[in-house]
């Protein structure tokens, strides 16, 4: 930029020259030198639009290599601009890209704010699933020790009922030969009963053979007398005893039946529990799996929460680095702006020099 | 002979006082005294006068062409004994119960039959006030029973074979078609152990 100004005030310089001479070799002829003078005093201002006329012989050639001088001015003027305006077109461009670059690392940084206070919340989250999940193998543990526990209840009660299935089947047993013996009283009783009733016949026949013997007779009534008393006697007991074997009978036939109903019952009883047992041992197989599902689960919530810690972490460096990157886009936008204003600088230095008969350079990418 | 008056009369109160009084006389009651035995279950009393005796039911045979409660004849004594069955005769049924193991042997002029029973008890001895004429009997047991006792809840009828005789129910023995002429000793069924023939 320096050369480049340097450049400008020698040939400001050279231009200055150049009409000092003329002057000085014109003298008189200041009629005729007019134009160039004009053109002279333009090109002072910085017009490089000027042209000098000159209808002296004398100043024509000057005005002619003035011109020429003019016209080599304004195409290095103009071959300065075009980089220079490129360059403020990239420059622009490139700070419209930090600009954009700047915003998105600014809101990457957000969105990585809200991803860590996320990650924040789901930590916890993380952590009390993996206590939840230690109190669930807990309560596990414990519930397959209370089936262990029901199936060791179970298989005693299956034993105590196979104990009771025998000691009933020995008390069927024991009823029904109670029940042959009740039938052998039975049959006692009946021929006890059947004796009766011959002794009621002879007792009978006695009386009747006594009244027809008459007076000869009389001690036979005598005996027909204590046969029949014996005789009442021999009934009275013989129906208590059969009335009491009836009921023995009878409740022996309910006893057995009973008994039969609890064998029943019983039986009933061993098959609950058989189902009690295979339906534990599915729940302790079921419990087992369950405690494996959960154990995995844990593992992976624990792993899940090492995740989360490390992703955390990893978020923390990139945020910083995003911060970094930040800081770094907005010095660089910062470069970016004195680097802008300088060109604007240049550009309005530039601008004095016109160049051409537009009224400005409105449209010249120097104008920042 | 004031005195020795005095003396035997002093002697005659102290004894007087000091003996011991007579029995009262005890008023028996009068009684009726006979066998207690059943018919078709149904409870009689028959006087033992009546009665010749009670045996087992002796081994039958059979008579064709009478009627059902003829179950035939056994021997006994010597001679022949016509067997009839109570429970067809005075029941008008077969025997409900098992098969009969006494039958009454009953004489009368011209009148020489066993009578089955369905149970014997023994002798029995009622009250005479007991008896009344008032039977709650039917058929032929109120045809042959002249009266009978109350015994409690339960009347037992007071059989009299010459009321049997007169009756006229054992002067046809003879088959009729109406009713057959067999079975009342085969169709017996056995019945349960402490039946006797009253219940089943």
């Amino acid at each position: 930029m320096l050369v480049l100004l340097g450049v400008l005030l020698l040939a400001q310089a050279f231009t200055g020259y150049l009409l000092w001479r003329a002057r000085s070799s014109a003298g008189g002829e200041t009629g005729s030198a007019d134009g160039v003078l004009s053109a002279l005093r333009r090109l002072a201002d910085g017009d490089l639009t000027a042209t000098a006329n000159s209808s002296s012989p004398a100043t024509a050639v000057i005005a002619e290599e003035l011109n020429a001088a003019v016209a080599r001015q304004r195409e290095l003027v103009a071959d300065l601009r075009a980089p220079f305006e490129g360059l403020a077109t990239e420059l622009h461009r490139l700070g419209n890209s930090s600009r954009v670059h700047s915003e998105t690392s600014a809101d990457m940084g957000r969105q990585l704010e809200e991803v860590k206070s996320a990650l924040s919340r789901e930590a916890p989250t993380a952590e009390d699933l993996s206590g939840v999940s230690q109190q669930a193998q807990e309560a596990m543990g414990r519930h397959r020790q209370l089936v262990a526990r029901g199936q060791t209840l179970a298989t005693d009660m299956a034993r105590a009922s196979s104990d009771v299935r025998e000691s009933m089947q020995e008390t069927s047993k024991s009823a029904k030969r109670q029940g042959e013996l009740i039938q052998s009283v039975t049959t006692a009783a009946e021929y006890i009963q059947s004796l009766n009733t011959r002794i009621s016949v002879v007792a009978i026949n006695t009386r009747i053979e006594a009244e027809r013997a008459g007076e000869h007779g009389r001690p036979f009534l005598g005996i027909a007398e204590a046969i029949g008393d014996l005789l009442r006697e021999a009934e009275g007991e013989g129906r208590k005893i059969t009335s009491e074997v009836r009921m023995l009978q009878n409740l022996s036939a309910e006893n057995l039946n009973s008994l039969e109903h609890t064998v029943g019952a019983v039986v009933t009883i061993l098959d609950f529990v058989e189902r009690i047992d295979a339906a534990l041992e599915d729940l302790g197989h079921g419990a087992a799996r369950l405690l494996e599902q959960v154990d995995s689960l844990g593992n992976t919530t624990l792993q899940s929460a090492e995740a989360v810690r490390r992703l955390n972490g990893i978020l923390g460096e990139v945020r910083e680095q995003n911060r970094v990157l930040r800081e770094g886009a907005e010095a660089s936008q910062q470069s970016m702006a004195n680097l802008k204003q300088t060109l604007s600088t240049l550009g309005r230095n530039l601008a004095r020099l016109r160049v051409d008969n537009a009224s400005g350079d409105a449209g010249s990418a120097l104008n920042v | 002979m004031s005195q020795a008056f005095s003396a035997l009369s002093d002697l005659q109160s102290r004894y007087a006082h000091a003996a011991v009084a007579l029995p009262a006389a005890v008023v028996e009651e009068p009684t009726w005294r006979g066998a207690s035995i059943g018919i078709a279950g149904v409870p009689l009393v028959m006087a033992h006068r009546d009665m010749e005796t009670i045996i087992a039911l002796p081994p039958l045979t059979r008579i064709p062409g009478t009627r059902n409660w003829v179950l035939g004849v056994a021997a006994y004594q010597g001679g022949l004994l016509p067997i009839l069955c109570g429970d067809t005769l005075f029941g008008e049924r077969l025997a409900p119960g098992r098969r009969r193991e006494y039958c009454l042997v009953v004489r009368q002029p011209g009148f020489h039959v066993g009578l089955t029973l369905s149970h014997v008890h023994g002798n029995i001895a009622l009250p005479l006030a007991q008896r009344t004429a008032n039977m709650p009997l039917a058929g032929l047991f109120a045809d042959c029973c002249d009266g009978g006792f109350w015994q409690g809840e339960r009347f037992l009828g007071l059989l009299d074979c010459t009321l049997l005789t007169a009756s006229g129910a054992l002067a046809d023995t003879s088959a009729s078609p109406a009713a057959p002429v067999e079975d009342s000793l085969l169709r017996v069924k056995p019945s349960c152990s402490f039946c006797w023939g009253c219940c089943c």
